[in-house]
């Protein structure tokens, strides 16, 4: 039984090769290679090459292990290799065991398992690439940025000097334009700069007690006369019930509210702008701040009417980037600031009615210093409908500044214009006829804004004495020229200068047109 | 009957040790990659100052180590070539480890360093990388493209019967 198992099965798989000390075969059984006696073994495969080197050493036992012969049709064929040198009264032989089977097995578990080494290797190589890539791109951008926003900040400064070195009209106008493209560029960089931080995981939230209703006013200081000059009705609607100290990132959640606000402003040309926030379900001092910015402006394109739905932040971004001016960064920002405050954002549109941008901002009351004070800030500004025109003498010696202020006015629209060169025209043209407003340099000849103003006031007929009057002013406002103008009789007051909102908002101040709760 | 001299290509796996000896034995080249296990012998007949050389090409199982490779796979071998990959760096972290276990184990048998798939890399910026570390190589070559893969055997050859 035994002797037939290992006839059958064993006595095949091997080889026993009798050679003499040159190598040449003596002897051969042929189990598995068919050899001639005679020949050179090493004709079988060139790995008998160097069997004839070995044997000149006698009494040696040498195992060759997995020694690799392509079989006739090229399959490799795998053997163990045995060779005794023999001795002075022993010839040399050899043993060849056939271990394809094992050994192919082998193979393939070795195959797999330098495959997946390599491509381990490489994997991890590309990783690391792409990682310092990146923070090389991060660091490059951030460090750019930065340096980038010294020689804009210079230019500003240099801009405003210049403004006030007695430029004629052209000029002034290109003036206001460089100012405006340098602000667009300082707007991009600072965005590039936050975009780098995010990136790198260099901006931090910070987590501070704040004041809300500070922050309430100041967004009103700044929305207030910037909607007004486009005619936007501009409101306010702010939950009473939030606490007035908060903890969270100041400075963040404004940048979140002027981002939707500028956007509000920018793609919204009737109507109005509504910033509501309200108090969301208060858990262990946590509370969402719950925030709509509503327009009435020209909405996401494929929303159309009556199909207001979600937009996806990605699209609204893409569009506002490639369809209208404007770089997108901004949204994207504010998203990714989000997501670090762990807030989430939404976007409604409807083609040609307006959008709703919603957010949820995290925060924490402060309880230590919530004292009863309370944040109320509830207004709604409507701008004036300019229900009639308004009479304006503007006095300026300067022909340029006459013109580049009527242009202004023209341009806000609601206005008759009067001007004069200097006090005493004025102080003829008040008496010819009443005015509402009189803009008045202060700085003229023959007879400056101050007594002009002066003898205004002292004018027998009431409705002359009555005119409010807006000093301008190119000097430095220091703390008694308010005070100088205020007893002088001037209802206003607008530092040179000026940006468009600030002169406005000083107008209907005076005018008592301005924005009033409704 | 000419000369024939046991040449022995070593290094880690996957270095291109089987695409070079194909290279230079039947001038071809594929881009898979099948695992060698234990070892594959080709020969060539080349001739050198008029003399035919029967090389005798051993592709062995790349290993980590040239001691962890079979002792009787390096027996009377008359040459080395150690090859490298320039695109993994743990193909040559301890080259200068297993230089010097080959010249204590197999002195006078004269060694080619190689590097290998040059056609991967910018040679001159790895030259500073090899330079950074120390190391000193004999041949850039690519199995790929066939490039100085004939000038490091015959390199060899000189150096083994010059010997
Ligand atoms: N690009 C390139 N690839 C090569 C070169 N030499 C070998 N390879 C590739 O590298 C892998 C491993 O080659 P192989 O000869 O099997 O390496 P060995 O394990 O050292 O025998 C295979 O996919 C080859 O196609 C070369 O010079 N250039
Ligand atoms: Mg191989």
């Amino acid at each position: 039984m035994i002797d037939d198992i290992r006839e059958k099965l064993i006595t095949p798989k091997n080889q026993v090769v009798l050679l003499n000390r040159e190598g040449q075969i003596i002897a051969s059984d042929n189990h598995l290679f068919t050899l001639t006696i005679g020949s050179d073994i090493a004709q079988l495969d060139p790995f008998f090459e160097t069997v004839s080197a070995l044997i000149v050493e006698e009494n040696q036992h040498i195992p060759f292990n997995c020694v690799t012969i392509p079989d006739s049709n090229n399959k490799l064929q795998y053997y163990d290799i045995e060779l005794h040198t023999g001795s002075a009264d022993e010839n040399p032989f050899l043993i060849i065991y056939d271990f394809t089977e094992h050994y192919e097995y082998i193979q393939g578990i070795s195959q797999e398992k330098n495959e997946l080494a390599l491509s381990n290797h490489f994997e991890a190589a590309k990783n690391r690439q792409l990682v310092a890539e990146k923070a090389f791109k991060n660091k490059f951008l951030a460090n750019i940025s930065h340096d980038l926003r010294t020689p804009l900040g210079a230019i500003l400064g240099f801009v405003d000097l210049l403004e006030r070195t007695g430029l004629n009209y052209e000029q002034q106008e290109m003036i206001q334009t460089i100012r405006q493209t340098t602000l667009h560029a300082k707007g991009l960089i600072d965005d590039l700069l936050d975009i780098s931080k995010i990136e790198a995981g260099a901006l931090k939230i910070e987590n501070k007690t704040f004041d809300f209703t500070d922050l309430m006013t100041h967004l009103e200081k700044i929305y207030v006369p910037k909607m007004a000059t486009k005619h936007l009705a501009y409101k306010m609607e702010i939950d009473a019930s939030i606490p007035n100290y908060l903890i969270g990132d100041k400075v963040r959640i404004l940048q979140i509210l002027i981002n939707f606000l500028d956007n509000a402003y920018k793609f919204t040309h009737h109507g109005s702008i509504t910033l509501r926030i309200k108090a969301g379900t208060i858990a262990d001092k946590k509370m969402f701040l719950l925030i709509e910015v509503i327009d009435t402006g020209i909405g996401f394109p494929g929303n159309k009417a009556g199909t207001r739905k979600e937009i996806p932040i990605d699209s609204f971004t893409k569009f506002h980037t490639t369809e209208i001016e404007g770089h997108g960064l901004g949204l994207s920002i504010v998203k990714k600031i989000l997501d670090l405050m762990h807030g989430d954002m939404q976007i409604d549109s409807e083609e040609g009615k307006g959008t709703t941008i919603s957010v949820r901002i995290p925060v924490t009351i402060d309880d230590k210093v919530n004292t009863k004070k309370q944040a109320t800030v509830e207004n709604t500004y409507q701008h004036v409908k300019m229900s009639r025109s308004y009479k304006l003498l503007v006095a300026d010696d300067n022909e340029i500044n006459q013109l580049l202020l009527t242009k202004i006015l023209v341009k806000h629209g609601g206005f008759y214009i009067d001007a004069a060169d200097n006090g005493r025209e004025v102080l003829e043209k008040v008496t010819q006829q009443d005015y509402d407003l009189i803009l008045m340099d202060i700085e003229m000849p023959e007879m400056d804004g101050i007594e002009a103003t002066i003898a205004i006031k002292k004018h027998p007929s009431a409705s002359t004495r009555n005119t409010p009057i807006i000093g301008l002013s190119a000097h430095e406002l220091d703390s008694n020229a308010g005070s100088t103008f205020n007893n002088a009789g001037m209802s206003g007051y607008v530092p040179k200068p000026y940006t468009r909102e600030q002169l406005f908002q000083e107008m209907y101040r005076v005018l008592k047109i301005e924005l009033l709760p409704q | 009957m000419s000369v024939s001299k046991k040449v022995v290509l070593v290094g880690h796996y996957g270095v291109g040790k089987s695409s070079l000896i194909r290279r230079f034995v039947q001038n071809i080249f594929s881009d898979s990659y099948q695992v060698t296990i234990g070892v594959h012998i080709l020969k060539k007949t080349v001739s050198y100052k008029g003399e035919d050389i029967t090389l005798v090409l051993w592709d062995i199982e790349g290993k980590e180590n040239i001691n962890q490779s079979r002792a009787s796979y390096l027996l009377g071998t008359s040459g080395f070539i150690f090859v490298i990959d320039p695109t993994r760096d743990t193909t040559y972290q301890n080259l200068k480890e297993e230089l010097i276990f080959l010249e204590k184990n197999y002195p006078k048998v004269p060694v080619i360093k190689l590097v290998n798939k040059s056609d991967l890399i910018n040679i001159d910026e790895f030259q500073k990388v090899l330079a950074i570390q120390n190391l000193e190589i004999d041949f850039f070559s690519s199995a790929k493209t066939g490039e100085n893969v004939e000038n490091v055997f015959m390199q060899l050859v000189s150096k083994m019967l010059g010997a």
